[in-house]
């Protein structure tokens, strides 16, 4: 699992590449951690790169979603693909997060 | 399910229920599926709905000391039947309450998501308690152009 940040306006773009499991969800959230600063309310996720997510992985994204919801800002869900996209609805993940086809479009949406 | 052709896949893995076994628990299972030609977003399914079993045997079954947890599989028909057991704790996946997936960012939770993960990505999930020990399997079915061998 590889991330990549980027500030784009008034947000931060975590571009995660690879898998999210169990035996590293704990290097996932220590990275968020690391990259998010105080005054940062937005946090988009470009998940085009990620291709396995398992629900440590989903805990991970819904504490850090309390974090940025107790900032005042919230996160947003961009380009999932495949069978990621599948657990994310099974998850209910796409009723509890805005989601977006492109990462453009969810920095468009904030 | 009346069983009339029953073919054995070649796996039978017995490790203790660490973190780090996880791969070497799910590697051969998802080689003898690919074997019967189950495809790759498949694959991923079966892998997921393992870790999460898996995990939750680390959690529940075993939550004070770790314990042997064995992982085989087998054809049954047009079935691929992966069987998980465990001697720990009793627990019944397939009788765990749904999570509430209703609920706000703030007040939800994440318990009980991955055993509902595995229980909606197979085909068909069964439990028993034999003796002292928790039988699992997960059954994906295996489409007609996935039994041309």
């Amino acid at each position: 699992m590889d991330i990549d940040f980027q500030m784009k306006g008034n947000a931060l773009v975590a571009s995660v590449h690879g898998r999210v499991d169990t035996g590293n969800a704990s290097v996932f959230e220590m990275k968020l951690v690391e990259a998010l600063s105080q005054e940062e309310k937005w946090l988009v996720f470009d998940l085009s790169g990620l291709e396995y997510i398992s629900s440590a992985g989903l805990r991970v994204l819904l504490s850090t979603a309390k974090i940025m919801k107790s900032k005042g800002g919230d996160i947003r869900l961009a380009a999932t693909q495949g069978p990621v996209k599948k657990v994310f609805q099974i998850s209910g993940f796409f009723s509890l997060f805005k989601h977006f086809d492109t990462t453009d479009a969810a920095l468009e949406n904030l | 399910m009346k069983i009339s052709k029953t073919q054995v896949v070649p796996v039978s893995v017995s490790l203790p229920s660490r973190v780090e076994n996880l791969p070497h628990f799910i590697t051969p299972v998802l080689a003898a599926a690919r074997a019967l030609f189950v495809d790759e977003d498949r694959c991923h399914d079966l892998e997921l709905a393992i870790e999460e079993s898996i995990v939750n045997i680390i959690n529940y079954a075993y939550p004070d000391k770790e314990g042997i947890v064995r992982i085989g599989c087998r054809r049954e028909e047009d079935c691929l039947v992966v069987c998980i057991e465990d001697e720990g704790i009793e627990f019944d996946i397939t009788a765990a309450d749904a999570p509430d997936l209703s609920s706000d960012v703030s007040s939800r939770k994440i318990g009980g998501l991955g055993i509902y993960l595995v229980r909606n990505l197979m085909d068909d999930v069964r439990y028993r308690r034999e003796g002292n020990r928790n039988l699992l399997e997960l059954v994906i079915f295996l489409h007609p152009k996935e039994m041309k061998e």
